[in-house]
């Protein structure tokens, strides 16, 4: 009896201990796996997936907020009430990403505006937000309130280097914020950098022996590069590469650290025998790495502006022989090859030969559809006509080959986009017109498919003056996007050709 | 001695005890246990609710620490927290249900010395708390022994690590063989923990095979769902989180339906080693 009474004491106990907001916060993390469960599902083939739809999925992330929110108190929040907070705020630029994906801006500033107005007490929830609005500003071309909300975002969040997400990219604002202002004034670019040069010493000097303080000093270095001192910047770094070999694992590739050193003296203007050796002792120090890779490709270059091309192609063939399994490395070594042969009058063949390879060694590259149009902009540029259109016509049926025996995915919608070239050189515009209208709607969620919509109303606008199809097409546009900048500007262009029409 | 005799032997111990199937009064404390675990599962599944947060939320902390209140976590750690809670309730209740079980089965199957079911256990009920707290050290124990093969050994061969899972359910059919005739001693004789253990043991070897066919055969009909329970991270995400308390629902109900013709074919076994013995 005594035992029941004591267990009976132990979980009233127990009872008062607990914190109300754990069921809350419970449902709230079940209904957001849900939710992103079904984001999940949505994403492996999006174009599938209505607009209707995700627009009910966004509801649904913003009717998570509405529930969970309404509960909680500003005044000293419980564990439990801060991660319900996260939780709500993490669901909410859930919806404006997927808001973000039907370039509806107008929703995505709603929710922003809702976010630093409900838990903008919150740092990271302001950094994001914040972060966010820098990006859209920046896309704008309105650099000071980029600039404005960078600062925000410094002034907020500590950063973290190893944080996924706002505290991650912290480290890299006051840089950007420096360019941003350097760009726009560049006489004061000393002063402009002051500022930044400040945040990143102190970081350095606060945070001794960690990822900061090597991601700081690299930042130093990168600031030094820009004012065009790069024996501080090659100082810098050469610090940074020694403080990251002294650690196991080191937390950041030291090879790519090298590789900086070489970029930092090649835009320092340094003599061209230092730069070879600054690359070639990332080969001969770091081979395994990926830096390695391109530091081979660099010092290809160089041989090429130096006009040493049997070297520049002994290295590109080197770089192949290294990586025979890796088709990226290997097209693009060879692509580079054609091109450098392509140069010189007397090899023509040589170059032909390596461009024809590319897309017989590494047929789903995109080099592979990048060569077929070098080929024909070779002849152009030598004014061979009747070569010209022979080597076109091998493109679009190159093209048109690749699209039909691939799935849609990212290269063929590549070669669709090189398809549209050619039918565009061919001077073909109303075919070019329809592909560019095809494949439009297949990429109408990504940033292409507005730039596909527009490019077609000019060409039909220009080329076929079919005023009546331009305004068709800027109708489509303007309906696709009607809560984005370039759906409006279509819908008002297509207004503005209508009136053109009229007698 | 033929195999097929042991054989026969349990299957009319089973028979005799699947012909009671229908017996309401039998299903009683059965039901009784059931409902004890239903409610215990209910528990810990609902434990967000605002009616049971303030028994739920201390109860799943002190099974399985503060994480296992974040979802989906709680149902990652849900079979591990019920199997706790089982053996809390394994000790209290299924050993008065099986003791009031054995005398209504002993009673059906025309055993006459014997009363009040329900009295007779409530009068057991400490000596039978004891006898399955030390059933349940013992098959604890059994778990032990097969953790103590080393994890590197058991990932690196297929054949090891279903070595290790027979010989670990050989064993728990063993010991629960050995330990089938306690409860129907100390209900249906009287006999309190020693010679209710030492006489079991001895029954059990007199009727070795057909306990062992009885026990046995049950627990490697009921083997897929504690595998299947085994494999909850791979459950949840190629399924739902969900799936994991559903699969211990259908567990908990064959389960139930294995006890009960278990317990009825141990009685009517001991009953015939009784009749034989006089």
């Amino acid at each position: 009896m005594r035992a029941w009474a004591l267990l009976a004491c132990g979980l009233l106990l127990a009872a008062c201990g607990v914190d109300g907001h754990v069921g809350a916060r419970f449902r709230a993390e079940r209904d957001l796996f849900r939710a992103n469960q079904m984001y999940r599902d949505a994403s492996i083939r999006p174009s599938l997936v209505k607009d209707a739809d995700w627009r009910e999925l966004a509801a649904r992330y913003q009717g998570l907020t509405d529930r969970y929110s309404a509960s909680l108190g500003a005044t000293s929040p419980t564990t439990a009430e801060q991660e319900l907070q996260t939780i709500s705020a993490g669901a909410l630029f859930a919806a404006a990403r997927i808001f973000g994906s039907l370039q509806d801006s107008t929703q995505v500033l709603e929710i922003f505006g809702r976010l630093e107005r409900e838990f903008g007490h919150m740092a990271a929830v302001a950094g994001e937000v914040a972060l966010a609005r820098a990006g859209i500003a920046e896309g704008r071309h309105d650099a000071e309130s980029a600039i404005r909300y960078y600062q925000t975002v410094v002034d907020r969040v500590e950063p973290d280097p190893q944080d996924a997400g706002v505290a991650g990219a912290v480290l890299d604002l006051p840089l950007r914020i420096a360019r941003l202002r350097a760009n726009g004034h560049p006489e004061d670019a000393k002063d402009v950098y002051l500022q930044a040069r400040r945040y990143y010493e102190d970081k350095v000097a606060s945070h001794p022996g960690t990822l900061i303080q090597i991601d700081a000093r690299t930042r130093l270095a990168e600031i030094a590069a820009d004012l065009g001192d790069w024996r501080a910047s090659t100082r810098s770094l050469r610090q940074v590469e020694a403080d990251l070999r002294v650690q196991d694992p080191p937390p950041r590739d030291p090879a790519v650290i090298r590789y900086y050193i070489a970029g930092s003296m090649s835009r320092g203007d340094a003599p061209k025998d230092s730069l070879e050796q600054a690359l070639e002792s990332v080969l001969a120090d770091y081979p395994q790495s990926d830096a390695a890779i391109q530091a081979r490709g660099s010092l290809a270059d160089l041989a090429l502006v130096s006009g040493q091309i049997d070297e520049a192609i002994a290295h590109l063939d080197r770089l192949r022989a290294d990586h025979p399994t890796n088709e990226e490395v290997g097209s693009q070594a060879l692509l580079r090859k054609a091109r450098a042969l392509e140069g010189v009058d007397a090899r023509w063949g040589e170059a032909l030969e390596a461009y024809r390879a590319v897309a017989v060694e590494h047929p789903i590259t995109e080099a592979a559809l990048r060569a077929p149009l070098e080929i024909a902009a070779h002849y152009g540029r030598v004014g061979d006509e009747t070569a010209v259109t022979a080597a076109l016509d091998r493109a679009e049926k190159d093209y048109r080959g690749f699209v039909q025996r691939y799935p849609p995915g990212p290269r063929s919608f590549f070669a669709r986009e090189r398809l549209v070239q050619v039918l565009m050189l061919r001077e073909q515009y109303d075919q070019a017109v329809q592909e560019m209208l095809q494949l439009g709607e297949d990429l109408s969620k990504t940033p292409q498919g507005p730039q596909l919509f527009v490019a077609a109303a000019q060409v039909a606008f220009t080329q076929l003056a079919d005023t009546s199809r331009a305004i068709t097409i800027l109708d489509r546009a303007g309906g696709l996007y009607a809560n984005a900048d370039v759906g409006k500007w279509a819908t008002g262009e297509a207004a503005r050709l209508k009136g053109l029409r009229k007698p | 001695m033929s195999p097929i005799l042991p054989l026969g032997v349990a299957l009319r111990a089973w028979q005799s005890s699947a012909s009671l199937l229908f017996r309401s009064a039998i299903w009683l404390p059965f039901l009784l246990m059931a409902g004890i675990q239903a409610l215990a599962l209910g528990l810990l599944l609902g434990f967000h609710h605002d009616l049971l947060l303030p028994v739920g939320a201390p109860l799943v902390e002190m099974l399985a620490g503060r994480e296992a209140m974040h979802y989906p976590v709680l149902y990652l750690a849900l079979p591990m927290m019920f199997a706790k809670v089982n053996l809390g309730i394994n000790v209290l209740v299924a050993s008065l249900a099986s003791g009031v079980a054995t005398v209504l089965f002993a009673r059906a199957f025309g055993s006459a010395n014997v009363g009040s079911a329900w009295r007779a256990a409530f009068r057991s009920w400490p000596v039978l708390i004891v006898l399955a707290a030390l059933s349940i050290a013992l098959v604890l124990g059994v778990s032990y022994l097969t953790s103590l093969v080393p994890e590197e050994t058991r990932s690196g061969s297929r054949g090891v690590r279903w070595g290790v899972r027979a010989l670990s359910l050989l064993l728990f059919v063993l010991v629960q063989s050995m330990l089938a005739y306690t409860t129907a001693w100390v209900v249906l004789r009287g006999q309190s923990i020693w010679p209710a253990l030492r006489d079991s043991v001895r029954v059990a070897f007199r009727t070795f095979l057909p306990t062992f066919i009885v026990v046995g055969i049950p627990a490697l009909l009921l083997y897929p769902f504690s595998y299947a329970v085994g494999r909850v991270e791979w459950i949840a995400s190629k399924f739902r989180p969900e799936m994991v308390s559903a699969l211990i629902g259908v567990q908990l109900f064959f389960e139930l339906v294995a006890t009960f013709v278990v317990v009825g074919a141990i009685t009517r076994l001991f009953l015939w080693r009784m009749g034989a013995a006089r």
